[in-house]
């Protein structure tokens, strides 16, 4: 009977109107929003192949250990196509010395900040707002419409259980909805497949498919929402808008306003006060450098023990060009005094940054809970954390710099960097005579010494996506959906037992 | 007539479920804004003071002689706008501030309290509770005014009687307008009462007038979707139809073309990355550097006897304040052509009423994309001013070179006092200015609204109302 019930929903749904127009927006919307995406992507994906080779290139240019700046990227994640997320929001490149992390930032991302009043479309946000209202439209008159038209009386006259009904109609309704549902994730991943730029490991496709299901529950979650109103109203005109009155709410308003909420009822910390510890930091640093060069390198410059080529005081860059065998050593004892040292501060600078991350993080976790109470809400959380894209995820590069940064050290360290005159200079001599021409000179200038071999520098490789962590961070919200489903169809259920069929 | 007819819709209106539950929304969220709003200005405020404070008081102690204003770089803000419980515009992803000095203007930053991690949102302004929920609450009270009344079987009873079929068409029209207006202007005056309790907003009277024009423009905007839900609903016969197309209506216009236009136009005008401008200005400098004579970039300074300075030092200066120039110019190609996608973008949004609301409004305002275009013109005049006021300090001193170049200090060592020095006010545009600003986006809402009316009225015309 179930069957039979479902059957006849599935196939009049198919016939009107509105599943013909939710269709039909769902697909045009689906191919707009893919290819603008899918073109997001490329040049993401471009810019980062650029930026690698660039550093590579850079990395080739360094001729003495004290230049040794290297820049780590991260690539864009192939699921942000699906659900945008944080993937292109949050910082993707960086350089790291031993004693310095700079350049942090998207240096490439998309970067007119006037724009960002207008929000980017993807998929998920496409079902997120679409299909479920589509899924409002379709079962808006489950019971309230039969009502009215006479025809639920004359089903419960015979001997067809309610449960039956309820059962019916709800699956019908799934499988009308999964049609739409089903038809975008192939558009758009025919879209992807035919990009040459995009390739798909099965853990991804893996992953899609629990998009794929998570989109599932939650339409499943707004057909609910229809029958259980309509099993609480008379009129299907009155379901109707009760109906888009919650989903309104629910996912309109909402998650807006419980952002809205967090973020001004207790302000972010203002990223001028850490720009300015970290001024006194670096002043600090700076000051630590001068002192060092002035005390401890200038003095053998002046005896004529060094030829100078060029020197960075702050961040101790030095380039000597040739240095008399016997100053060799005491400035490599000197050095490893002030090396310590740098490395302590940069450590703290490094620290701030991470608190400041820290307590935004906080905040922005705490406006999530708060927006939980929206299903649209909680889907897009868990889409994005199935599509790799989410907070933690998108953060986790700005969290390994530091991780690099001491894995780089340690290599110094090995490669006694700090301890020898690789970190200064490649030309140690005996006799250092008066230098009288530039050509003289250019014998010792940095361009022109071969580079410094560094072999097996660590490789920065930022495994983001690993299944069961991304799988897990997934499972609360898809949990949050379920629980819905379940008390909105327990709802439902109760009221239609009681509801008057005449 | 018109006014029984109206006195019917209204009386009908306010016995349904669905504007009590839309009052209540509205009451809510207005509060609910308020409170929002009077707190995010606060600290809006605060903010704003300290950072011009410090950039004064930097001012102050940092410079002592007209060389070392000639080097100093000051951050310029823009005040936070009172109005923006009315349009936001956008207001907290815009840059705010600028770095600005006699030799350079960098590209603009954004120095609020900025919590990049936060889903992207909306905020609730007035702009968004009448652009987004009131107009879906309108489509919900209009849908059924014509074919309602032909499934009830009421409307071939009015027409039976010598009723013009406009003046129905215009009772049923004030009557939606009027239901909806009065739940709005209590939720307003809600609003503007806990805004105004809280005492640290200040309103003035010019302030006030802008508020009542957004009112105003708020009024066509509504006028509009009931106009649209009157032409859907004498098109169909069921009203349930006309629902559904009315609500698939609403989500094209209202959410989905609105927020489809930055897409588009990033994709159509590309602007540079900040790495292709830092990549142009070394190429730029690159090439200025070895177009110049070779004099100009070695040889030490050393005078003759005379005291005259050698030919290689002009020469120098020209090539340093081209490169400078040059720099410069790039970075403002580069906000222009910033505003010229966001322009672009605009354009192609304007097909939905709601873009043009939020245009119209943010313009009046002064919020939003032309409060930043204001903002950039007035950065670019004070330079303008700076540069001036250190020039002509500076030939008034007989002992300077009067060379001024980033490379080397030759300008004047003359004392500067801290009162003479310019210092840049942000001013907002006057209301006719603004008026002006907005005079597009209001012709088109005053035009819809015309075709949208006489749409109206030649379908229902031809509707069989049997």
């Amino acid at each position: 009977m179930i069957w039979a019930i479902t059957k006849k929903e599935f196939l009049t749904n198919l016939l009107t109107l509105r599943f013909f127009v939710g269709l039909i927006l769902c697909l045009l919307l689906a191919v707009l929003s893919t290819h603008v995406q899918i073109k997001a992507y490329e040049e993401e994906l471009l810019n980062y192949n650029n930026a690698v080779q660039k550093h590579k290139e850079d990395l080739a240019q360094v001729k003495v250990y004290s230049q040794l700046n290297v820049g780590i990227d991260r690539s864009p994640e192939v699921l942000s196509i699906l659900c945008e997320g944080f993937d292109r929001k949050l910082p993707n490149t960086a350089k790291v010395r031993f004693n310095e992390e700079s350049e942090i930032g998207l240096k490439f991302g998309r970067n007119n900040p006037l724009l960002k009043t207008f929000k980017s479309i993807d998929l998920v946000l496409v079902i997120q707002l679409v299909l479920s209202v589509l899924a409002l439209f379709i079962t808006y008159d489950a019971i309230a419409g039969e009502k009215q038209r006479g025809t639920l009386r004359q089903m419960l006259a015979n001997t067809v259980a309610r449960h039956q009904i309820l059962l019916g109609k709800y699956i019908g309704a799934i499988l009308t909805l999964t049609m739409p549902l089903l038809v975008t994730f192939i558009i758009a991943l025919l879209m992807m497949q035919f990009s040459p730029a995009i390739s798909l490991t099965p853990g991804d496709w893996l992953r899609v498919g629990s998009l794929v299901i998570t989109s599932m529950i939650y339409v499943s979650l707004f057909g609910l929402v229809g029958i259980m109103i309509s099993s609480l109203t008379r009129t299907a005109a009155v379901s109707l808008m009760l109906s888009l009155f919650v989903w309104i709410t629910f996912v309109v308003i909402i998650p807006n306003n419980a952002s809205f909420v967090t973020k001004y009822l207790k302000p972010a910390p203002s990223s001028k006060t850490v720009e300015a510890n970290k001024q006194v930091l670096e002043m600090e640093q700076n000051e630590q450098g001068c002192q060092f060069w002035s005390t401890k390198i200038y003095p053998f410059v002046r005896d004529s023990k060094i030829v100078l080529t060029w020197h960075n005081d702050r961040i101790m860059l030095m380039y000597l060009g040739a240095v008399h065998r016997d100053v060799v050593q005491p400035i490599v004892n000197n050095l490893k005094e002030a090396v310590a040292w740098q490395i302590e501060l940069a450590n703290r600078i490094s620290n701030l940054y991470q608190n400041y991350y820290n307590e935004l993080r906080n905040q922005a976790q705490l406006s999530n809970s708060i927006s939980r109470l929206s299903p649209g809400f909680s889907y897009w959380m868990s889409c994005s954390s199935l599509a790799g894209t989410n907070l933690k995820q998108a953060m986790q590069f700005l969290n390994r710099i530091r991780n690099y940064r001491e894995d780089l050290i340690n290599y110094m360290y090995e490669k006694n960097a700090f301890s020898s005159s690789l970190y200064f200079t490649r030309t140690v001599i005996n006799e250092i005579h008066q230098i009288t021409s530039w050509d003289e000179l250019n014998v010792f200038q940095s361009e022109n010494q071969p580079p410094l071999e560094i072999p097996d520098l660590p490789e920065f490789k930022l495994i983001r996506i690993n299944l069961m962590d991304v799988l897990a961070q997934g499972i609360i919200d898809v949990g949050l959906l379920i629980f819905w489903n379940i008390l909105l169809f327990i709802i439902a259920f109760v009221s239609f037992l009681r509801y008057d069929a005449r | 007539m018109i006014w029984q007819i109206a006195q019917q819709e209204i009386l009908n209106n306010s016995k349904s479920i669905k504007l009590i539950i839309a009052f209540l929304i509205i009451v809510i969220l207005m509060l609910l804004s308020g409170v929002i709003f009077t707190v995010k200005y606060e600290h809006l405020v605060k903010d704003y003071h300290q950072a011009v404070n410090d950039n004064l008081a930097q001012l102050k102690n940092e410079v002592k002689t007209l060389l070392d204003l000639s080097y100093q770089q000051q951050s310029v803000y823009t005040s936070p706008n009172p109005l923006q419980f009315c349009t936001e515009g956008g207001e907290t992803d815009l840059p705010n501030a600028y770095k600005v000095g006699y030799f350079e203007l960098e590209v603009p930053q954004n120095l609020k309290r900025e919590n990049f991690m936060f889903a992207p949102l909306t905020e609730l302004d007035w702009t968004f509770l009448i652009g987004v929920f009131i107009s879906f609450v309108v489509l919900g009270l209009s849908y059924r005014t014509i074919s309602g009344e032909k499934e009830d079987g009421t409307l071939r009873l009015i027409l039976s009687n010598p009723i013009p079929r406009a003046i129905i068409l215009l009772g049923k029209y004030f009557g939606i307008m009027i239901s909806i207006l009065l739940p709005l202007l209590i939720g307003i005056i809600l609003n503007l009462i806990v805004i105004l309790t809280r005492r640290n907003v200040s309103l003035e009277g010019l302030d006030w007038l802008r508020i009542l024009l957004v009112l105003g423009i708020s009024l066509f905007y509504i006028s509009l979707f009931v106009l649209l839900g009157m032409t859907v609903s004498s098109m169909t016969t069921k009203p349930v139809i006309s629902l559904i197309m009315l609500l698939s209506l609403w989500i094209i216009l209202v959410i989905i073309i609105p927020n489809t236009g930055g897409l588009l136009a990033s994709e159509f005008y590309k602007i540079s990355t900040r790495y292709e401008i830092e990549e142009n200005i070394k190429a730029t400098n690159d090439a200025i550097w070895n177009a110049a004579p070779e004099a100009a970039y070695s040889g030490e300074w050393t005078m003759n006897p005379k005291g005259e300075m050698p030919l290689y030092i002009r020469q120098r200066v020209k090539m340093v304040q081209e490169m400078t120039a040059a720099e410069n110019r790039t970075y403002q190609h580069f906000v222009d052509q910033m505003i010229h996608q966001v322009s672009l973008a605009r354009n192609i949004t304007r097909l939905s009423p709601t873009a043009i609301y939020q245009y119209a409004s943010e313009a009046i305002v002064g919020t939003g994309l032309e409060r930043f275009k204001l903002f950039s013109n007035q950065v670019r005049a004070y330079r303008g001013q700076f540069i001036t006021f250190i020039n002509e300090e500076d030939q008034k001193d007989p002992n300077s070179y009067h060379l001024i170049y980033r490379w080397e200090n030759l300008a004047s060592r003359k004392p500067v006092s801290f009162e003479a020095i310019p210092k840049f006010s942000d001013g907002r545009l006057s209301i006719r200015e603004s008026m002006r600003g907005a005079f597009l986006d209001i012709a088109l809402l005053v035009l819809l609204n015309g075709l949208f009316f006489v749409m109206a009225f030649g379908v229902f015309l031809r509707y069989d109302v049997r």
